[in-house]
């Protein structure tokens, strides 16, 4: 590679990187949806305690979406556990336009009951949704949602599940917003709601 | 003169086994101390816990814990998580070193003390009994409380 070769080089791979930090830059900066987002997601409908749920019966709100099971003794109940934090942060005007979701990754174990008690335990506002594996599997895939039940012969009933443990928040038009990632502090939650609310 | 002999005897024995370090190791209950131990409370319907603790390990000799049993659940294990494949997996974790000198941390998100099959359902204000056996042999029950799951306020 000659000198001439090599500043062309260089400059074309400048050019790139401009290229890529406007592009984000962009997408960062623009209201509404990310345009991949959109991909991501979409509409619904799983069992609650109280009869089906479809996404779009929250038409208008913003929703959050987690992914979990109420076997998970600490992943899920930590998630919802910011969730509840972030949303007892929100003024009560605030509160009455956001619902949370929790979806079952463990239908065999998790009945419709069994998850109205279990949400009902972090935040009034929460729903828990299951299906069948059919069904489950068809949201996660929609979600692009990574589940697993771990193959332990010495488990037996005790099994755990491997799972995503993003929670999604869904804007008001039903089109995923952002992610917030497991470990996430309440204060996150609540700037990802009001950025959302905002939209 | 003999008796001299015996105690000159007793004396570099003594000192010897002072140098050698496990020789005056003490057990592992007995230097293992643990601080801020909880159990989290448990929502209706969930079937298991966790218990979360700082174990500091003040001896001079290498420990670790290998089992856990508690009246609160049928089976009482130590897990782990790790983020892999984009999900999180918990692990069982059959053995929990604790190295001379250090402390290891149970917390959310990591290692854990897991409950499951719930005997009764642990509610804030409860204590719960804890024994955890290390590798030694040497036991040790601590009696914890139950605490809320942490960053979530009570209800307003």
């Amino acid at each position: 590679m000659n000198q001439s070769m090599k500043y062309r080089a260089a400059v074309a791979l400048f050019l790139l990187m401009v290229v890529i930090v406007a592009g984000v830059g962009y997408l960062l900066g623009q209201k509404g949806p990310v345009e991949g987002f959109k991909k991501i997601g979409g509409e619904f409908v799983l069992q609650s305690a109280a009869g089906p749920v479809a996404l779009s019966d929250f038409r208008g709100k913003v929703v959050l979406i987690s992914f979990g099971y109420t076997f998970c003794p600490d992943v899920c109940p930590t998630s919802l556990a910011a969730i509840t934090g972030g949303l007892n942060q929100l003024a009560p005007e605030e509160l009455a336009q956001v619902k949370t979701i929790l979806v079952s990754v463990d239908p065999d174990r998790d009945t419709p009951k069994k998850l109205a008690e279990y949400v009902k335990f972090f935040h009034p506002s929460m729903v828990g949704l299951t299906g069948s594996h059919e069904e489950i599997a068809r949201v996660a895939k929609q979600y692009v949602v990574l589940y697993r039940k771990v193959e332990d012969p010495e488990a037996g009933e005790y099994y755990s599940v491997d799972h995503s443990s993003t929670t999604f928040v869904i804007g008001r038009d039903s089109v995923v917003r952002s992610f917030v990632q497991h470990g996430a502090t309440p204060d996150e939650f609540v700037s990802a709601i009001r950025t959302a609310l905002l939209d | 003169m003999f008796r001299v002999k015996n105690v000159l005897t007793l004396l570099i024995f003594s000192a010897t086994a002072a140098m050698g370090l496990p020789a005056h190791a003490g057990n592992a209950a007995d230097e293992v101390v643990i601080n801020h131990a909880y159990v989290r409370a448990t929502p209706p319907g969930a079937q298991t816990s966790a218990a979360f603790m700082v174990l500091e390990n003040s001896g001079e000799v290498d420990h670790a814990l290998v089992a856990a049993s508690s009246g609160l659940g049928k089976k009482v294990e130590f897990h782990n998580h790790i983020m892999e494949e984009g999900m999180m997996k918990m692990r069982q974790v059959m053995k929990i070193e604790l190295p001379a000198g250090t402390h290891v941390t149970l917390e959310p998100g990591g290692l854990h003390v897991m409950f499951m099959g719930l005997n009764q359902r642990p509610e804030m204000g409860d204590t719960v009994a804890l024994t955890l056996t290390f590798a030694d042999g040497s036991e040790t029950t601590i009696t914890i409380p139950v605490k809320m799951i942490k960053g979530m306020k009570k209800h307003g």
